[in-house]
């Protein structure tokens, strides 16, 4: 094979003129200047993949500088067949993987840190300095997503459900005000909670940030007994005096901004990001619901309430499965819910009953 | 006559006319639309299977793409940038950068909804630091990229502190908004003086003469419209609020600030639609002319570079990226629509409903991701040839000269903009 090519030494940017033969073993580059040099016939790499159009260009090597660019018309199929190597793609992993190493390493620690102290930590302290016009937002887009996800759980996914405004309303803030009193929490006075009741046939409450709790009116027709509603009325009260709310939506948001980081933005990586988070679900740490039942329970005993029936209600649930909890395990963690219960039965030592019988109607019949 | 004029001031040192050989151009675009079509595409697709993981290799990939399709005095040039130096710089970032990026975002939480006098000073600060960082990511993206690209042989090359540069970029902003905007120009010359003069092809700088004066007509036939309905806008809010402070004990305050915020009147809210539509296309032209000036001022030996630019299909490239934006995304959701009300109709069937929302849903996230996709084969493609075909060389010959650098390039990729997201491709 005789071909003409341009070389290019690496050292000085002008290309030599040159005849390009093939003898023994080796690619013989005769530069017009009566340069000579020689390439191994394995040693040989195209530059980049052959494109048709485009002259063929060979290096030695990876990491030597010099170059031959071929003329157009050149045809290096003879080449093809002594060269072994041609096309091999020489990576960089041979020579980064040390670093590869310490820096993922590095990438993990700090990640992992920053989920597990400093993004819980942070979210506590600002939890607590939030203005309030910053967390009346976070409840509404919290409240719209958990309406939204939960109104397609229950088949129900085109229209806005109905808020309830029965007369039962009421009897749910007279209850409510029973249970807690007002107090400052950092710089936010705490005052008993707004009760928002939503008429979708699910079976569970939220507390959201800026003192609100979510009721379903699928919650209302489950239970047996008004101090099981007085029961998780107090569990989410005390969720709110400790702004567990507002701390889990701040970590949400955190997650989700880390996240984002992690998968990059510029190939719809947020998408994925969103996608995941949802998946990844939500739910108070184990310690943080043993707070908020010891809390009830006491507030459930200060009232004179009997608080055995919200540890019926959290055993009757651990017998159930129901898919929207994966989602949004606030109110149950299961493995630990008959152990909970057996805690809530040894703490109540109230008698009393928390609604009359007509007012206890009267909450249920709240959203027809 | 003008074959000769064009022939003599020609870069190649003066090909016969009479020869049969075919003259070398100065600058050769061989990229075809189509291939980098499909190689995004499934740059695209990998990288979402990944999680994000692939950006590394589609990056590198779409790199060599351009580099091995931009010719210079016949010899193209080469991407020799790895895909695990990106994911070195990606690793860093995260170790170091994201906590410290996570503890600031924090902060910034915090700080906002607050109207108090030092906590807007605050937020300056914490925005001024913000702007900065990115143009330090960015400096060094470049300095990357410019570091991994080599033709005949030679690697190019960019010195200089990107903090300096940083510092440049923030003075400047503050500086035009000083000035109302005059200073703009100065701005940008100066940070690509900056970016010339550090750049560097084998051992030799390039060098930049250019004054923002030269900038200031086409500045100001762009900006001045924009700019001074901006000022009478803000004007007449500043105005309204301090009527309705004044009068804030007054009965009829609310009725006085109405009439300040209506005293504008309808010609100039007409003429301020107006501007908001024009003002993009002004800013288009702007950057073309300003394009067209800074290449024509920067020089390397005596080589120099000139690139009539035109606005036409500069523009016409950007109407064409919009137009398949807004075919991608509005055609599937008439299609779905469509087919959905009409099987409600037939069938009754509510279900048809959702299952459109899904549709929808399923789309938009398909448009969402396509759009990096469009505009790397219509804009970035289109750019690109648009400046091969124009650009001229004069003295081309003198980069054969140029020597090897002995300066090391950085070891690792781009981490910090990859993080903050800066930069196309």
């Amino acid at each position: 094979m005789i071909a003409r090519a341009l070389y290019f030494d690496g050292r000085i940017a002008g290309g030599q003129p040159a005849t390009v033969t093939v003898l023994a073993q080796n690619l013989v580059i005769s530069c017009d200047n009566g340069k000579v040099v020689h390439w191994p016939l394995s040693h040989l790499r195209y530059v980049d993949p052959p494109s048709d159009g485009l002259p063929p260009r060979l290096r030695n090597l990876f990491d030597q500088p010099d170059r031959l660019t071929f003329d157009d018309a050149s045809d290096l199929s003879p080449l093809v067949s002594l060269c072994p190597n041609l096309t091999r793609a020489d990576s960089a992993w041979l020579q980064n993987w040390p670093r590869l190493l310490m820096w993922g390493v590095g990438a993990i620690v700090s990640i992992f840190i920053l989920f597990q102290i400093v993004l819980p930590s942070l979210s506590q302290v600002i939890a607590v300095n939030l203005p309030p016009s910053t967390e009346t937002r976070l409840k509404e887009v919290a409240k719209t997503q958990i309406i939204r996800i939960l109104s397609f759980d229950s088949g129900n996914p085109a229209g806005s459900p109905k808020i309830c405004n029965g007369a039962g309303m009421q009897i749910l803030e007279r209850l409510t005000r029973a249970l807690s009193a007002d107090s400052i929490v950092g710089i936010h006075k705490y005052y008993p909670p707004r009760i928002e009741v939503v008429d979708l046939d699910i079976d569970n409450a939220f507390a959201l940030p800026d003192n609100t709790i979510l009721l379903f009116s699928g919650l209302l027709s489950s239970l047996r007994n008004p101090n099981e509603l007085a029961g998780i009325l107090a569990h989410e009260i005390a969720h709110l005096q400790m702004r567990h709310p507002t701390e889990l939506y701040l970590r949400e948001i955190g997650t989700f901004a880390i996240v984002g980081l992690l998968f990059g933005d510029v190939t719809g990586g947020s998408v994925l990001a969103g996608a995941s988070n949802l998946l990844i679900g939500s739910s108070y740490s184990r310690n943080a619901e043993e707070m908020a039942d010891g809390s009830a329970v006491s507030m459930m005993n200060k009232a004179g309430f009997d608080a055995r029936p919200l540890a019926d209600y959290l055993s009757r649930l651990t017998s159930e499965e129901r898919t929207y909890e994966k989602r949004f395990p606030l109110l149950i963690s299961h493995p630990a819910a008959a152990d909970r219960a057996a805690h809530i039965r040894d703490w109540a030592t109230g008698t009393g009953s928390a609604l009359s019988e007509p007012d206890w109607r009267l909450v249920r019949q709240i959203c027809s | 006559m003008t074959e000769t004029i064009v022939a003599s001031s020609g870069p190649v040192g003066g090909p016969d006319p009479s020869s049969s050989e075919r003259p070398v151009p100065d600058v050769q675009f061989t990229g075809l639309r189509m291939p980098l079509f499909k190689l995004a595409l499934k740059n695209l697709l990998f990288t979402l299977a990944t999680f994000g993981i692939y950006r590394f290799w589609a990056k590198t990939r779409i790199r060599q793409y351009f580099w091995r399709n931009i010719q210079f005095h016949g010899q193209a040039l080469e991407y020799a940038g790895k895909p695990s130096e990106l994911l070195i710089g990606f690793l860093i970032a995260l170790a170091v950068l994201v906590p410290i990026f996570a503890v600031y975002k924090g902060i910034g939480f915090v700080m906002q909804g607050s109207s108090n006098v030092t906590l807007m000073l605050l937020n300056i600060a914490y925005i001024a630091t913000l702007l900065a960082f990115f143009q330090f990511a960015f400096y060094r993206m470049w300095r990357y990229r410019l570091s991994r690209t080599v033709w005949q042989g030679i690697h190019f090359g960019l010195d200089g502190s990107p903090w300096k540069y940083a510092a440049l970029r923030l003075g400047g902003l503050v500086l035009t908004f000083l000035t109302l905007g005059i200073a703009y120009p100065w701005y940008r010359v100066a940070i690509w003086r900056f970016r010339a003069r550090h750049t560097r092809y084998g051992d030799q700088h390039f060098a930049f003469a250019g004054s923002g004066a030269d900038l200031l007509m086409p500045w100001l036939g762009a900006a001045t419209l924009p700019i001074v309905v901006l000022i009478i806008w803000l004007g007449s809010i500043v105005s309204g609020m301090i009527d309705s402070a004044a009068m804030a004990t007054d009965e009829v305050s609310g009725l006085l600030s109405f009439q300040a915020e209506s005293r504008l009147g309808g010609l100039f809210y007409l003429i301020a639609i107006l501007t908001v539509i024009a003002s993009p296309v002004l800013n288009i032209w702007y950057r073309v002319r300003e394009a067209e000036y800074l290449i024509n001022a920067t020089t390397f030996k005596n080589a120099s570079f000139y690139a009539p630019l035109r606005f036409r299909p500069i523009i016409g490239s950007v109407l064409r990226w919009l137009a398949s934006l807004f075919l991608l995304s509005v055609l599937p959701m008439i299609l779905v629509g469509s087919v959905s009300i009409s099987t409600i109709m037939l069938s009754h069937d509510m279900t048809a409903g959702m299952s459109m929302i899904f549709w929808i849903i399923g789309l938009s996230v398909i448009v969402v991701t396509m759009v990096p996709v469009l505009s790397m084969t219509i804009l970035n493609y289109d750019f690109t040839r648009h400046v091969c075909a124009v650009l001229q060389i004069q003295n081309i010959e003198v980069f054969d000269d140029v020597a090897r650098s002995t300066r090391p390039g950085p070891s690792y990729g781009e981490g910090f903009a990859d993080a903050l997201d800066v930069g196309a491709f």
